[in-house]
């Protein structure tokens, strides 16, 4: 098997036509997927297939081109919720080199979303080529490949996001009003307003930028309007791993605790906010860093 | 109204015909024959029409009440008298509700459970090619004069053309062999129908019609080109594609553009999520290449929202596939962006023609100018927005480009003081005539209470499009001089974040309209609170004087959102409106069309959705929409709204088609694998013929 992904150059395409040229007369030996976790990055649709047609489109709303082909989806390795794919249809895959495919072509496909209408539509971010003559591999040794590859997608993920975190906390919301937002800065009214609060939180482990037993006041957006409805939403005794950034989007970046002027915290997207059940992962992932 | 076809003989056979069908309909007339154990009732079609639209026979079965029976109904009269059409549907009537029953075809017959007692209705559908042949028909008679005075023989020509030639050709075609028709191609609309291609030959006599061309009843269907409508045509469709069965989205917030070069290609909106996820940074728009029939999802919108973006709005120009959008993009603190693609249909995103902060719903729409731009280079754009980095508090301002994007100014168009509210509501809405002249509509707040907006209801215009060096001045208000004509004052206007009408917000509910053919006519729709136990009420208003003078109501709606106004080429106005009725667990989200010729005094009303008002448990808001959309195309409405999407046809009274997969006699929606999925809001696309 050999792994194609974007950075694929014309050098690398010639080499590739020549390694398809080999693998058209012998099975092809497994390569090593060096990159695979970057490649899952790109790629929210992961399937095996075999080339139907090639130059083709397995529905009208697409427009067929030379790299486009049909491909029937053999097994689903993973796929967004919401898109409706079955093994056993077809689909069609914008092909980035379609040199390296002929009909009945065997691959596991990676891909990002392209159109969706009466049917799938997307374009490859990369492949492994299974040889027709390669031995079967074990039931689910695939998904567990590409379950420890997401694994390691989502643990990079969690690292970015303390990386980019002021302070990280274990902890346990105590105290939950609304933020008085008076001047600097005129409240304007819209929809979209954020109709921000004020979270206390005591910090039963301090991760980053904070001692355990210390208590941080965080701000939350509490509108469901459809700009805020996925932040977090906290409630008394709520507990959980914060990953908190300095308050730079309500123009008050100080807040008042126990009488005292301390800097204030805000969370705005679901991925602030964990259970208190990984904070074990957490600091794992936090050590290896 | 008067009209020369409506002096032939043979069209008052027909209307006859058509009037008794519906009257027997309303009636629920009793059996003819009341041994047998249904009776069916032909309507009278005369020898020489060849094909109905839409033609329905009534039928009534008897016996013990309460008692069904598996009955055979045959089909034979009225296929001798229609012949080319493509389905059956079989509704039982009940007064104001027309429910599909299912059947099965046998042969020449159809068979279906019937009720005693019940009344049902057969109705038939042509082939979609002749309805193609009924619109270019019916256009070309409507424009008569003005193709006579082009070349006499031009109508039989074309008539020839479409009527006899065993092969099917495209509407623009005849562009193509009658370039004089070029001068009236955009009044003509006809560019993506199909006509002709009735295979080796017509059927008898229909060529010889075309001999006959100045008495189009004898071939025209009576609800295309009659004088009188019985009812509008409406096809309602879910625009959830195939593919996304699995979706379980609140697809709300709508918004609709269509391309005016070639009608079957639309633009279609929502809060819909990119189902592949957000790291690729693209939102999606829904596209269609086939006037509506089927959509698909194309991700060209550069955002990265959960659902896509904090507000969208589409418009098309004069040039083929471009398509502007205005949106709040996200990551962004209230970021504008002020969108372009020079081809919706494609993959690439579409490019960032203007940006900046705090910056409330943009509402955009667009025009060639006066018509002269193919190419879109002088395309005019006028975005609507709410712009809070104003110093003067006096927000409401319109984005203007009158070089297709290339540059952009912002225009104030708040001329008085907002008061103690300190800024204008956020629905700033544009309405663009053919000839340019441009009217806005905008909430001019006075007063906030923190729950309560005292607002004016202003409309500008601008007599040259804004090109001018004091855009919008054009309109002034005789109390005070100032630009902006006050329509109303001191409105009361409920702005409540929260859910207030059902699971649905309220705040700014304001749409604006002018008639394409005379820019004289405006139409402003929107909502308010009266104070008479009402939550929301919305208002339509009316000037003929280029917004100098306003009517009273011509039409009040309690407790409604979601409004939009339309006019059609024939002057039909489209009024679109989402009501709610009811409460708790029989609550109701009741979608309305209304059409009238008589500013409201008639008014045909079509419902085209009745749906649970407390299901499915909203995800965010707005639950349906701060706003949907309608618009006019020649002589038809197109129009976009929200709603829960049970595929059940009881909550579809105008009738509606699903892509996604949906089983509607157990009332489910089915994944790929056919498992139930829940119950969400999709966005639902129709168009509706304009009465006449």
């Amino acid at each position: 098997m050999r792994l194609r992904n974007r950075a694929s150059s014309v050098r690398g395409s010639v080499f590739s036509l020549g390694l398809f040229l080999l693998m058209a007369l012998e099975p092809a030996p497994a390569q090593p997927n060096t990159s695979g976790a970057e490649l899952m990055k790109r790629s929210s649709l992961i399937f095996i297939g075999t080339v139907s047609r090639m130059e083709a489109v397995s529905f009208s709303g697409v427009r067929a081109s030379k790299n486009t082909a049909v491909v029937n989806v053999d097994r689903i390795i993973e796929k967004p919720k919401a898109v409706s794919l079955v093994e056993g249809k077809q689909i069609t895959v914008e092909l980035k080199d379609p040199s390296l495919f002929h009909e009945g072509t065997r691959a596991t496909f990676y891909a990002e979303g392209w159109v969706l209408g009466e049917g799938v539509a997307v374009k490859e971010t990369g492949h492994e080529l299974i040889a027709a003559t390669a031995a079967p591999q074990p039931q689910g040794a695939e998904e567990k490949r590409v379950q420890t590859a997401r694994q390691n997608k989502m643990d990079a993920e969690v690292r970015s996001r303390i990386a980019n975190a002021d302070m990280v906390a274990v902890g346990r919301v105590t105290s939950v009003r609304p933020l008085a937002l008076a001047a600097p800065g005129r409240k304007s009214i819209t929809e979209h307003d954020p109709d921000w609060q004020e979270a206390t939180i005591k910090v039963d482990s301090g991760l980053k930028g904070i001692r355990s037993g210390k208590e941080v006041v965080v701000r939350f957006p509490a509108s469901e309007d459809v700009a805020h409805y996925s932040a977090p939403k906290f409630t008394v005794n709520q507990e959980g791993v914060f990953f908190l950034k300095k308050d730079k989007v309500t123009g008050r970046p100080k807040a008042l605790l126990g009488g005292a002027q301390v800097d204030a915290y805000v969370v705005q997207e679901q991925k602030d906010l964990l259970p208190k059940e990984e904070a074990a992962r957490v600091r794992a992932l936090m050590k290896r860093r | 109204m008067s009209n020369p076809t409506t002096k032939s003989p043979v069209f008052r056979w027909v209307l006859l015909g058509m009037l008794c069908t519906a009257l027997l309909i309303l009636a629920g007339c009793p059996p003819k024959v009341p041994d047998v154990q249904f009776t069916t009732i032909p309507v009278s079609v005369p020898a020489d029409i060849f094909t109905l639209q839409n033609e329905a026979i009534a039928i009534q079965a008897v016996g013990a009440p309460g008692a069904t029976s598996s009955q055979v109904i045959n089909l034979d009269s009225l296929r001798a008298k229609v012949a080319l059409f493509d389905a059956v549907t079989l509704f039982e009537y009940n007064p104001g509700v027309l429910k599909e029953i299912p059947h099965t075809v046998q042969g020449s017959n159809i068979v279906a459970d019937l009720g005693a007692g019940k009344t049902y209705v057969i109705v038939v559908t042509p082939k979609d090619r002749i309805l193609d042949i009924y619109v270019v028909l019916c256009t070309l008679d409507k424009y008569r004069d003005v193709i006579n005075g082009i070349r006499p023989d031009l109508l039989d020509s074309i008539c020839k053309v479409i009527l006899c030639s065993p092969d099917p050709q495209h509407g623009s075609d005849l562009f193509v062999q009658f370039p004089d028709l070029g001068t009236i191609r955009t009044q003509l609309a006809i560019d993506g129908r199909q006509i002709g291609g009735w295979g080796p030959a017509p059927p008898a006599g229909v060529c010889e019609r075309c001999t006959r061309f100045t008495a189009p009843s004898l071939v025209y269907p009576v609800s295309q080109c009659g004088s009188i409508v019985v009812a509008p045509s409406i096809n309602v469709v879910n625009m959830t594609p195939a593919s996304l069965s699995d979706e379980t989205n609140q697809d709300s917030e709508p918004f609709l553009a269509v391309d005016l070069t070639n009608t079957q290609r639309l633009a279609g909106t929502a809060f819909t999520p990119n189902p592949f996820g957000t790291s690729s940074g693209k939102a999606p728009i829904y596209v269609s290449t086939d006037g509506g029939d089927t959509w698909s999802l194309n991700m060209i919108v550069p955002s990265s929202g959960s659902v896509g973006t904090s507000d969208i709005t589409v418009a098309t120009s004069g040039a083929a596939l471009k398509l502007y959008g205005g949106i709040l993009r996200v990551p962004g603190n209230l970021l504008l962006n002020i969108l372009r693609t020079s081809d919706f249909t494609s993959p690439t995103t579409m490019a960032t023609l203007r940006s900046r902060q705090n910056i409330d719903q943009p509402f955009v729409q667009a025009s060639p100018v006066n018509g002269a731009s193919t190419a879109g280079i002088n395309d005019r754009i006028y975005v609507g927005n709410n712009d809070f980095n104003v110093s003067d508090d006096r927000t409401a301002t319109v984005d203007v480009s009158v070089d297709g994007g290339s540059t952009f100014s912002s225009v104030r168009i708040e001329k008085r003081s907002t008061g103690n509210a300190g800024q204008d509501g956020p629905s700033i809405r544009p309405a663009i005539s053919h000839d340019g002249t441009v009217y806005v509509a905008f909430f001019g707040w006075r007063n906030f209470t923190g729950s309560t907006a005292t607002s004016d209801l202003v409309v500008v215009r601008d007599d040259a499009g804004a090109t001018g060096p004091n855009p919008f001045t054009s309109l002034t208000d005789p109390s005070d001089g100032l630009a902006g004509r006050l329509v109303v004052r001191n409105l009361t206007i409920p702005f409540s974040n929260a859910p207030t009408l059902g699971f649905e917000r309220i705040g700014s509910t304001l749409s604006l309209a002018v008639d394409p053919n005379n820019s004289g006519t405006v139409y402003v729709a929107w909502a308010d609170r009266v104070g008479n136990g009402d939550i929301y009420t919305i208002h339509v208003r009316r000037s003929t004087d280029r917004g100098v003078t306003w009517s009273g109501d011509l039409r009040t709606i309690t407790n409604a959102t979601c409004c939009a106004v339309a006019v059609a080429n024939n002057g039909t106005v489209g009024f679109l409106y989402q009501q709610f009725v009811g409460s708790g667990g029989s609550s109701r989200w009741v979608t309305h069309l209304e059409q009238t010729r008589s500013a409201f005094s008639t008014i045909s009303d079509a419902v085209l959705a009745t749906v649970p008002g407390n299901a499915p448990a909203r995800q965010f808001l707005p639950y349906i929409g701060d706003y949907n959309f309608l618009l006019s195309v020649g002589d038809e409405f197109r129009g976009i709204f929200s709603a829960n999407n049970t595929p059940d046809l009881a909550d579809f009274p105008s009738g509606v088609r699903y892509q996604r997969s949906a089983n509607f006699t157990s009332k489910t929606l089915l994944d790929g694998s056919g498992n139930a999925v829940a119950v969400s809001i999709d966005p639902f696309y129709f168009k509706a013929s304009a009465i006449r």
